[in-house]
């Protein structure tokens, strides 16, 4: 498919894809690199990349970082190492939704924790940054020659998918009574102190006044206030409307029974209306054709 | 009076010219915001000038169509509905002008043929050459007379067409020709001569009719299906009107007594066939109240028509009653054909009800309708004959009713007081009419917002109304059985038709079998033959099917023992008698030895079920000699997509269909709850313990078996793992369980901190269990797992501040205030809605024992259509709790058959758009409810979920519809359950030998893009496939007692789903069958082929294009279907694509 020519055709290279010729380039400023999952795939993926440029970050310093995007699903971080590093060191690789590079070490600890947490990362195709020790990795992987596209699985290092992956998966399910304890102390007692800071700095401010005068009342004082939830709230607006109503007349003044039998009138013709309206609606939707 | 009167003009100007007219009066005088409610402009808040109009000073016209409303009319509404429906069955004006020149026409033509010469009553030769055949069947006879043609007496159009009751679309007008006395000689009233002469008459003035160019298709037919009363039909070209011409006996030629019903007119002689079998009993005769009636039907129909017309001519208000009556006749399939309950015993029924003063003149189209089915439903006709005849001048005219009660079953004497108007109608179909008046009767009070639909849109089809239905072939033997019976006589009265003659003593015989096990039987109506006037006459030996229903007793009808009176007794011998040698003496359990028949000998519900299918085909060969290949027998079908033939297992139950299994299940289940109450120093006690899989509710589709994997599986430290097998492990899910803890005030205010406790309260729970040995205990930070007798149990505890934790907030006051969110929303639904919802239906399942399969039939389907991940299985129980609790215009379904087809139908042509689906649970919706839930919904319809369900636990929120269905797949499911409706009719009513139920449980895959398919052997519920092969074993399951937890949730095909709709979500939507099916239906979403501009939003999924001379982006299509085999490598077999997409530029 002999299709990119563009204007902001900066470099043309050559590369085998499925048995075709095609030309690799750069398409307003993004380099298109086919990848396929293995040797015997048949299509391939493009994935685009090009330097990362937008504002600076320590975590992705201008210069060094490499902005991939339309990365397939199964592509995992060790591969993304492996198809890049041949262009330099690479110093950090990680996709765009985990921000962070992930700490290897403790790593059993880290999955308890996680599995306290909903699992949010999202599916699907993904972006990522390659951070390269060097500056000048990044011209070299954007000028490199790509003569075959990138292989995600190779016979060394496969990436597991489908039901392999899945049997995988189950056989990591495990918890250790132990170390789930271990676990659930150390995060209580983080919590615990953090509550008896609060409740000690909440004591500190109680009956003191500020510049202007007003004093702070909190629940641990002599006197306690009425928590202010929306419940108490609406009790004592409730207690209000009920007074107020005690106080009115009903079916007292002669206008007063004159407007109920036009408000009646009102509410029929009213219901009327509304009842024509489902009729006319009902007629539209052929409600009345019995067979 | 003044305003009643004022009232009918109004309601009833159809003889107005212009309809739109009537139109405008009917809907008053407060017209001018009715024309900006129909111009579509928003109406939400008054204007001062709308207020103006409602405030203004009512019209004395206003106010007395308020009144009227009030007074003579259920409410506005209802009002409206009626003068719409009326609308839409009621003759045009331009029609009716077209019909008058048409009658004018025809009786003109009628007049002018001439006079023929004499033939002999036999011959027909004369016809032959007129190419017309002489309409009626009658026994090669020796019958002998002449025939000669005279023009009619009397031309005159009858019934409804002439009182003005009409209802379109079956609209015909029937003509009236009345035979001179010319035809008639003195002893014709013998021997069906007289049919015979009628008959002749009528072929002669369709032999000259047929030369005339006016009429296209003539045809003859029955009279109300009596095969001795031949009409003819005429269609007009271009028209949808139809003409009957009915030939009609001059009325006073005899004396009604000739034909009384104690008199005989036909010698035994005259049936040949028999008179030689049996020729000592030649001189016998018996009277022939059938044939009698038949011909007075002709004599009196002068007099009984004159009758009605005189009183409704000035009484438009009945007129428009009696349509009404009518639709409500048509839509319960009641008015057509022999023996049914035709339009006309209904409009003489609203002449008796009028003369007995029980309607008054006064009253309104409702009125008349609905008093007519209040005194329809409280009066047995079997019981008080009603009669029209008024003067009883002596005892003898009441002697002749007394006579006709001896004779027939139903009695409604006519105007005359000879002829039974009833003379045909079959006393089961009666007893169904009286069985439908009776629930209508009821639906004006109980259910006054839908009784307009129930009552008169809403079609109670055959196969839908009984719970079971069976058909019966090849009849000829019942000729046979004649003695049994009711005897020759009968026959003969009959003029032969054996089906007519015999069909009541068969449902006599049948419903005495049955007894307390059904409700009610009905034969379906039998088709009226129409055949083209040169053709040969249908003969009624051609009747080859009759089909009868049954609506069941759910509890009685699946007793397998048929318990009779005690041995000594003096019913015991007639017991014996009436079945014969399948009655011996039992002894039973409280000591007393009875006559008693043993149906069935198993136990399953599916057996169960059967017991009616086993009494019928032993009724029917006994009684009328009909041989068990042709009685077919519609019920059993419905169990197949249930059934698994497992095999037998020890300490198992038989599987059936599969409800025994869920009370094992259940068993087990009651001992967890017993070991976890029984926890000892908890710091919280357990307040709730619920089981919120299907299976505790009795609705799950393949109940689960109890399973300990040995095989496809490897063993690490007693726990058992997926291997690398060509074959999958054995499914086995977990149950879920959800635990409510007491309240306390000790929690933190910290989610995080609150799933630590709850994690610390889960290691301490199993620690304590797994001192039991009998169950194994597996812990996880969020839950715990317990493994008993083969079940695996997923506890989960909840605390119900984590609710008020989740929704509180502090507000920019600082006052603490409580706000949903999507969490707690999903909380109470999990934990909260669910439970409760799980406990109800299992309470409802306790009440009626037949909703466990047809849920599971709905489940079943729903899923076999691929849309497993599409329509919440909880929606569908929903909607099947709905059949139960608010059957009508049915009654509740006896068989999972019925309430199957009813979810069909429901699904098929419920309007979602407009209407909310109110699932009475426990009945506590209160009236206020009923009224208030729709008219909001109307009024915000954005705010609510396109399929909106409510339950009087959740009247708002709507769980289970928030996200689903979308308005694609209710679309879809409504058109699969129309097709599969259809199918289904059509196999329980018209059945075929090749007939598959599973038909409508493939599903159809030629509307997807790309199909997937999957290798079977890695499909672990394979087995619970439609087509499952029959050669393949079904997995073993085995339930063993030792301690090796088996891999558990464990479905490649749910995760590869999973995985595919997490990735591709906004580019296409997938479509699979959970239980077991080996495809997954793709579709791509619309515009996923345009070709885009080159963004970086774009570039997923994207390979570059061109357009022009730009570059652009277009989805990569090659390299997406590559991934679906990448992402369910070793599960997908292949990948096809079904339609090429089109790439528009």
């Amino acid at each position: 498919m002999e299709c990119l020519i563009s204007v902001k055709r900066t470099h043309t290279r050559k590369m085998e894809t499925s048995g075709k010729t095609r030309e690799a380039v750069l398409v307003k400023d993004f380099t298109v690199v086919p990848i396929k999952f293995e040797e015997s795939s048949c299509a391939c993926h493009n994935i685009y990349f090009k330097e990362h440029s937008l504002h600076r970050e320590d975590t992705k310093p201008k210069g060094r970082t490499l902005f991939i995007t339309n990365i397939p699903p199964y592509c995992t971080t060790e591969v993304l190492h492996r198809l890049f590093s041949q262009f330099g060191n690479i110093q950090a690789a990680f996709f765009s939704e985990d921000e962070k590079p992930q700490n290897k070490s403790r790593r059993n600890k880290i999955q308890l924790k996680n599995s306290f947490i909903e699992n949010i990362s999202t599916k699907g195709f993904k972006t990522a940054y390659v951070l390269y020790r060097d500056k000048n990795s990044i011209v070299r992987a954007l000028k490199a020659s790509y003569d075959k596209p990138f292989i995600i699985s190779t016979p060394t290092q496969p990436v597991l998918t489908g039901l392999r992956k899945w049997q995988k998966e189950y056989e990591v399910k495990h918890t250790d009574w132990n170390e789930l304890q271990e676990e659930i102390d150390e995060y209580m007692k983080g919590y615990d102190s953090s509550l008896s800071k609060k409740i000690e700095e909440e004591k500190e401010k109680e009956g003191v006044a500020d510049e202007e005068g007003w004093v702070t009342v909190t629940k641990h004082g002599k006197l306690k206030p009425t928590s202010r939830t929306e419940v108490n709230q609406r009790k004592l607006t409730k207690k209000d409307r009920k007074k107020k109503k005690e106080r009115e007349l009903l079916n007292f003044y002669t206008f007063q029974i004159k407007q109920e039998k036009q408000d009646r009138i009102a509410a029929l013709r009213q219901k009327f209306e509304e009842d024509k309206v489902k009729i006319a609606q009902m007629k539209s939707a052929r409600k009345f054709k019995p067979y | 009076m003044g305003i009643k009167r004022q009232h009918t003009e109004v309601e009833h100007g159809e003889d107005d010219d212009n309809e739109i007219e009537e139109d405008e009066d009917i809907l008053a005088n407060l017209s001018a915001a009715h024309q900006r409610e129909v111009t579509g402009e928003p109406a939400k808040k008054l204007t001062k000038k709308e207020r103006e109009k409602l405030y203004k000073e009512p019209t004395v016209e206003e106010l007395k169509q308020m009144k009227e409303t009030e007074n003579l009319f259920h409410s506005n509404l209802f009002r409206l509905q009626i003068s719409e429906v009326l609308k839409e069955v009621t003759l045009k004006d331009k029609h009716k002008k077209y019909a008058h020149n048409l009658i004018d026409n025809l009786k003109e033509m009628i007049l002018d043929i001439p006079a023929s010469e004499q033939i002999r009553l036999t011959d027909t030769q004369w016809f032959l050459k007129q190419k017309v055949k002489v309409p009626i069947y009658q026994p090669d006879d020796d019958n002998k007379g002449q025939f000669q043609y005279l023009p009619p007496s009397s031309i005159c159009v009858v019934g409804s067409y002439s009182t003005n009751t009409v209802v379109k679309p079956h609209s015909v007008i029937d003509l009236l020709v009345e035979m001179p006395k010319g035809c008639i000689s003195e002893k014709d009233n013998f021997n069906h001569r007289l049919f015979r002469k009628r008959a002749l008459y009528l072929t002669y003035v369709a032999a000259k009719l047929n030369k005339t160019t006016l009429c296209q298709a003539m045809k003859f037919t029955y009279q109300h299906g009596n095969h001795l009363k031949p009409i003819l039909n005429l269609n007009v070209q271009g028209r949808s009107i139809n003409v009957n011409i009915i030939v009609c006996l001059p009325h006073n030629t005899y004396k009604l007594e000739t034909f009384n019903v104690n008199i005989c007119n036909i010698n035994v002689k005259w049936y040949k066939e028999i008179t030689q079998a049996e020729s000592k009993d030649d001189v016998r005769l018996k009277p022939t109240p059938y044939s009698n009636m038949a011909i007075l039907e002709d004599l009196t129909q002068k007099t009984n028509t004159e009758y009605i017309e005189n009183i409704l001519a000035d009484l438009p208000a009945f007129q428009d009653g009696i349509k009404l009556l009518k639709i409500w006749l048509r839509q319960r399939e009641l008015d057509m054909g022999y023996g049914y309950f035709s339009s006309y015993i209904m409009t003489m029924y609203v002449m008796y009800l009028l003369s007995q003063r029980l309607l008054n003149k006064m009253m309104s189209s409702y009125q008349v309708f609905r008093s007519t089915l209040i005194y329809l439903a409280r009066n047995d006709w079997c019981v008080k004959a009603p009669s029209l005849f008024k003067i009883k001048k002596s005892l003898n005219e009441k002697s002749s009713e007394f006579n006709m009660k001896s004779v027939f079953d139903v009695v409604f004497l006519d105007v005359t007081g000879h002829y039974n108007l009833a003379y045909t109608l079959n006393k089961a179909v009666y007893q169904r009419v009286l069985h439908e008046a009776k629930l209508s009767a009821d639906y004006f009070t109980t259910k006054p917002n839908d009784a307009f639909d129930l009552l008169l849109m809403t079609s109670v089809a055959f196969d839908r109304k009984f719970d079971y239905c069976f058909h019966v072939d090849n009849l000829k033997s019942i000729q046979e059985h004649g003695d049994t019976l009711g005897g020759l006589d009968k026959l003969i009265d009959n003029g032969g038709n054996y089906v007519y003659a015999y069909l009541t003593s068969i449902l006599d015989v049948l419903e005495k079998a049955l007894d307390k096990r059904i409700l009610l039987i009905q034969p379906r109506s039998l088709p009226t033959p129409t055949w083209n006037i040169d053709e040969d006459c249908s003969n009624y030996n051609d009747i080859n099917c009759i089909t009868i229903g049954l609506l069941v007793d759910t509890f009685m009808s699946t007793k397998s023992v048929e318990k009779g009176p005690t041995a000594d007794s003096s019913e015991a011998r007639e017991f014996r008698e009436f079945w014969g040698e399948v009655s011996e003496l039992r002894r039973f359990q409280d000591g007393s030895i009875c006559e008693a028949i043993v149906w069935s000998k198993g136990s399953t519900f599916r057996k169960k079920r059967l017991v009616i299918s086993k009494i019928i085909p032993y009724v029917l060969k006994k009684y009328a000699g009909i041989d068990l290949e042709d009685i077919r027998y519609m019920g059993e079908e419905f169990d197949v997509p249930l059934h698994i033939p497992f095999p037998k297992q020890i300490d198992q139950p038989i599987y059936g269909t599969g409800e025994e299994q869920h009370m094992s299940v259940i068993h087990t289940f009651d001992g967890i709850k017993k070991s976890l109450r029984g926890l000892s120093d908890m710091p919280l006690r357990i307040n709730n313990i619920q089981g919120i899989h299907p299976v505790f509710r009795f609705t799950d589709v393949f109940p689960v078996m109890a399973l300990n994997q040995f095989k496809e599986t490897k063993k690490v430290n007693d726990h058992y793992y997926p291997t690398r097998s060509l074959v999958a492990p054995a499914y086995q899910p977990t149950l879920p369980v959800t635990c409510i803890l007491e309240g306390s005030g000790k929690w933190p205010d910290d989610i995080e901190a609150v799933k630590r406790l709850k994690a610390a309260i889960y290691i301490k729970i199993s620690k304590d269990l797994s001192l039991d040995k009998s169950l194994k205990v597996i812990l996880q930070p969020t839950h715990i797992d317990i493994f008993k007798n083969g079940f695996v149990f997923r506890i989960k505890i909840y605390a119900l501040r984590e609710l008020s934790i989740m929704k509180a907030f502090v507000t920019k006051t600082g006052v603490l205030s409580v706000q949903n969110n999507q969490k707690s929303f999903q909380f109470e639904k999990d934990v909260i809605a669910l439970p409760k919802l799980s406990s109800t239906i299992h309470g409802i399942y306790q009440q009626h024992n037949t909703m466990c399969s047809a849920v599971r039939l709905a489940k079943r389907w729903t899923s076999a259509q691929l849309l497993s991940n599409h329509v919440p299985d909880i929606v569908i129980e929903l909607i099947v709790c709905y059949i139960y609790l608010s059957p009508a215009p049915y009654t509740k379904p006896g068989s999972p058959g019925s309430a199957f087809l009813r979810f069909l139908q429901l699904l098929s042509s419920f309007d979602w758009r407009n209407y909310p689906l109110m699932v009475d649970l426990n009945t506590e919706f209160t009236a206020e409810d009923l009224v208030d839930i729709p008219a909001r919904f109307n009024k915000e319809r954005e705010k609510f979920p396109l399929m909106f369900i409510s339950t009087p636990m959740d009247k708002w929120s709507s769980y289970w519809t928030k996200d689903q269905p979308s308005a694609m797949i209710l679309n879809r499911l409504a058109l699969l359950a129309k097709e599969s409706l259809h199918v289904l009719q059509t196999q329980v009513l018209q059945p075929q030998s090749n007939d598959d139920i599973k038909e409508v449980f493939r599903p159809p895959l030629d509307s997807y893009d790309v199909v997937i398919y999957l290798q079977a052997n890695q499909v672990p519920r394979y087995y619970q496939s439609i087509d499952y092969p029959k050669d393949k074993p079904i997995p073993t399951l085995r339930s063993t007692d030792d301690q090796i937890f088996p891999v558990i949730d464990f479905d490649p095909v749910v995760k590869y789903v999973k995985e595919l709709e997490e990735i591709y979500a906004d580019r296409a939507l997938f479509f699979y069958d959970q239980y077991g099916g080996t495809c997954i239906g793709v579709l791509w979403k619309p515009r996923l082929f345009q070709k885009r501009d080159f963004k970086v939003p774009n570039l997923l999924m994207s390979k570059p294009s061109t357009r022009g001379s730009e570059i652009v982006l277009e989805f990569n299509l090659q390299a997406v279907l590559e991934d679906f085999k990448v992402l369910g490598t070793n599960l997908v077999d292949k990948v096809e694509v079904k339609t090429q997409p089109k790439t528009d530029v």
